[in-house]
């Protein structure tokens, strides 16, 4: 581990700050590769989702980043803040907070114990840690229980303690693996918006996760990854440009238009909507059809359009798309 | 016809002979052996009955060998189900509660018995080297094998009434002294109730009671065999002790199947146990674990592994009481003050390096296996922090912990030194110079090594770390033996080198441990 003070992040020809820098990282175990000449980069102040499906090697590049598995030598860099994740891990770890894939804490001791204990280990001061505790338990909305048994928490509550034990540290960068795996609907919601506020005070957030439609509505940019290697990596807008095949755009109406399937079917527009409708839903291939042409249908059949606006589903097109049928 | 039980027999021996535990363990009793017929050969001209001095050794062992880590390996037949939560899962399937118990205990049982059938052809030996028979040794190994049933089937007792190994083998640990304990105690507890006129003397109850408790006293294994050894033991194979010990493990077996199904239908309280560590809100505050030490891992070890405040508080009180209990015990041989001081300072001196021995052991075996056990690990070792920082820290926090041992080790020293320095002159005789350093590096060693093997042992990682150092001294031993150096200079002079060897081990042995630490982090 080598003692040089970190650099500052480095900046991309856009001006935007890089908070994690992944170039050609390979890994295997044994004989089995899990990366394979992984590249991509995610901007400070992002809520970046990292999609793939299981075994793709999301876990093993989040543990890289996390310090917790040694990059193998000459197999690529992974760089955090500017930083080498290797090399300079104890720099890395003061900026960043993991969380895995499955809830563990200490179980025996109370929410309050628990987190003091990380904010002593982090070598926060007691009147600190005071301070601390009480921002991450409102935050987590866990004021209530502070006395109570870890154990005796559901799993929603064990949840958000694994995100304010990450947060007594105020770290820059939160690596978060699956943390909406096996939560009720409401524990997930709530999780979201945790993750949206921490955004709000600046944090960087890599997100792991398998829920498509939560990470589409909350990510601003997206890796996906597919049998080790990166597929897209992009914002939301590159992710619907470049990454699908296929657009989806939701119609709104301000009232019933008869022809207007016909209409679309004319131009090669898939729609779904039941007759009376004012919401439509339409597919069309972006090389063949463009989106002035269907609008331009959509007039011509006599509607009156309200709204037509690009279907955040597109990350679930573009995952079915770009990963391998199969693969587990 | 396929029997589902024997789909747990297969399965442990398939397994079992894998385990590294497993192996190393049978290496360490083998050396034990080797180490006992190379001392014995060696000093069979200085001493008379070679043989019978051989084989006592072995039963020593044996005894031992079997009171220690029979309390795991059969405290966790069922408990280890319990705590994987797959003992549900077992109960599911076609196999019965009888199958279950039986598949889950009779396996261990069989590689525990198995281990000594193997020992019996070396030990023979011993009568060959003359002053014990073939009857003696027969019927000494007959106690052992009864032994080992009876601890198999208390183990398997508290196994299924506890939910954690741990505590199950804490649990058998109790029950087993109390009942060594109980029938040597009892005949004077009787005298003394008489004595003070509580008990009368008239009447059957009391003969009745003496009666009783010398019964059970000469079934103990220890005391059956200062019988078998005696010189001209006539009696035959079996005896009392057999009869009583079988059906003692015969109730304790069917104890634990009538209470299978009631202790096993919920899997609860899976997870670390907190001990006697109040909360803070609640009456009991003073003994709560407070707020975080500066050195927070400390604190954490402090509390939740060895025990805190109350643990603490009790091995403070302990060493009194127990200095009590010696003095009341020997209050007929003790004349005077300085004969009261000098029976202070031994029995300090003997139990504080006895604990402080007992627990730098168990905080070595604990030191990171709980971080491993409970997937907390990767939590810590994102700590900034080195890996020797986090060793460091959760070290003092078992140091605190060992505090009473050391202040009371301390006391018995000054004590020592007040009464003319007899209890430090046996030690210096004991151990010359080499045989000190030895010790030390072969302790240092141990602990190393307890580590690094709890990283990636479920369990064991003590008994294999003494078993490789068991191996490597005897093979030591061998070599001075073989090459002739048995007296002499070179005979210090190879122990000597040990002593360098094993601390110089423990330089890497700590970087590969920090290594071990990150990678077994990474997996979990």
């Amino acid at each position: 581990m080598t003692d040089t003070t970190t650099s500052e992040p480095p900046v991309t020809e856009a001006g935007r700050e890089v908070a994690i820098e992944v170039h050609d990282l390979c890994y295997s175990y044994r004989k089995k590769d899990a990366l394979n000449g992984v590249t991509f980069q995610v901007h400070t102040g992002e809520i970046h989702g990292f999609v793939g499906p299981n075994g793709a090697g999301k876990t093993t590049t989040l543990k890289i980043l996390a310090t917790l598995l040694q990059p193998q030598p000459g197999k690529g860099t992974a760089r955090v803040y500017g930083m080498d994740v290797d090399q300079e891990r104890r720099f890395v770890r003061e900026r960043i907070a993991y969380m895995p894939d499955h809830f563990s804490a200490y179980r025996q001791m109370t929410v309050h114990e628990f987190l003091d204990f990380f904010a002593a280990a982090y070598g926060l001061s007691l009147a600190q840690r005071d301070v601390v505790i009480h921002d991450v338990l409102r935050l987590t909305d866990l004021v209530g229980r502070r006395d109570e048994f870890v154990k005796s928490l559901s799993r929603g509550m064990q949840q958000r303690l694994g995100l304010a034990r990450v947060l007594v540290n105020d770290p820059d960068l939160l690596l978060l693996d699956e943390p909406a795996s096996g939560l009720d609907p409401r524990a997930r919601i709530e999780l979201m918006e945790i993750l949206q506020e921490l955004s709000g005070m600046g944090k960087t957030i890599f997100i792991s996760s398998h829920i498509l439609s939560e990470l589409s509505d909350l990510c601003d940019s997206f890796t996906i990854i597919d049998q080790g290697k990166v597929r897209l990596n992009g914002s939301k807008a590159e992710l619907a440009a470049l990454g699908t095949r296929i657009s989806e755009y939701v119609l709104e109406l301000e009232s019933p238009c008869p022809g207007l399937r016909d209409a679309l079917g004319g131009v090669g527009v898939e729609c779904e909507a039941r007759e009376g409708e004012t919401r439509w839903l339409v597919r069309f291939e972006r090389e063949l059809v463009s989106t002035g042409v269907v609008l331009g249908a959509v007039l011509a059949a006599g509607a009156d359009p309200v709204s037509f606006q690009q279907n955040l589903t597109g990350l679930k097109q573009a995952f079915m798309e770009l990963t391998t049928p199969g693969v587990d | 016809m396929h029997l589902p039980v024997l789909a747990l027999f297969g399965r442990y021996f398939q397994e079992e002979p894998r385990q590294i535990r497993s192996l190393a363990i049978k290496a360490g009793l083998l050396g034990i052996t080797f180490l006992a017929v190379l001392t014995a050969t060696q000093t069979r001209g200085r001493f008379g009955a070679p043989g019978l001095r051989f084989f006592s050794s072995i039963l020593s062992v044996d005894f031992l060998f079997i009171s220690f880590f029979g309390l795991e390996l059969f405290g966790s037949a069922i408990a280890e189900e319990k705590e994987a939560r797959t003992l549900g899962l077992l109960r599911m399937t076609a196999l019965s509660s009888l199958a279950i118990l039986l598949g889950k205990s009779t396996t261990r049982l069989i590689s525990v018995l198995l281990l000594l059938v193997l020992q019996f052809p070396f030990v023979s030996l011993a009568v060959s080297l003359g002053g014990v028979s073939l009857t003696q040794v027969g019927a000494a190994y007959i106690v052992l094998a009864t032994y080992t049933v009876y601890v198999c089937n208390l183990a398997l007792l508290c196994s299924v009434w506890l939910p954690r190994t741990r505590e199950a083998a804490a649990m058998t640990a109790v029950l087993l002294i109390a009942s060594m304990l109980v029938p040597v105690l009892a005949p004077e507890v009787i005298n003394e109730l008489v004595s003070r006129g509580w008990l009368s003397a008239h009447g059957l109850a009391v003969p009745v009671m003496r009666e009783i408790a010398v019964f059970f006293r000469d079934t103990l294994p220890p005391v059956r065999f200062t019988r078998i050894l005696q010189t001209g033991y006539s009696g035959g194979l079996l005896g009392w002790q057999t009869l009583v010990t079988v059906v003692e493990s015969a109730l304790f077996f069917a104890l634990a199947w009538w209470s299978f199904d009631r202790c096993s239908r919920t899997e609860s309280r899976v997870g670390p146990a907190r001990g006697a560590v109040a909360r803070r809100t609640s009456r009991l505050r003073l003994v709560s674990a407070g707020r975080v030490w500066h050195r927070a891992l400390a604190w954490k070890e402090f509390n939740f592994a060895a025990g805190g405040k109350v643990v603490l508080a009790l091995k403070v009180l302990a060493f009194p009481a127990g200095l009590v209990l010696v003095g009341y015990q020997s209050r007929s041989q003790i004349g005077n003050l300085h004969e009261a001081t000098v029976l202070c300072s031994r029995v300090l001196l003997v139990t504080s390096l006895l604990l402080l021995a007992a627990e730098a052991s168990f905080g070595a075996s604990r030191l990171f296996w709980d971080e491993v056990r409970w997937r907390t690990l990767p939590m810590l070792i994102m700590l900034p922090r080195t890996s020797w920082d986090l060793a460091r820290g959760k070290m003092i926090g078992f140091l605190v912990s060992m505090a009473p041992a050391a202040v009371y080790l301390g006391l018995g020293l000054v004590l020592d030194v007040a009464t003319g320095c007899e209890g430090l002159e046996a030690l210096v005789d004991a151990l010359d110079e080499t045989g000190f350093w030895f010790t030390l590096g072969a302790a240092a060693l141990v602990l190393h090594l307890t580590v690094w093997f709890s990283l990636w042992m479920k369990s064991g990682a003590f008994a294999v770390a003494i078993g490789l150092l068991v191996v490597s001294v005897s093979l030591a031993q061998a070599m001075v033996a073989v090459l002739g150096f048995g007296t002499g200079n070179m005979h210090e002079a190879v122990f000597g080198f040990l002593a360098f060897l094993f601390a110089g081990v423990c330089v890497p042995l700590q970087f590969r441990i920090g290594r071990t630490l990150r990678d077994v982090a990474g997996e979990l």
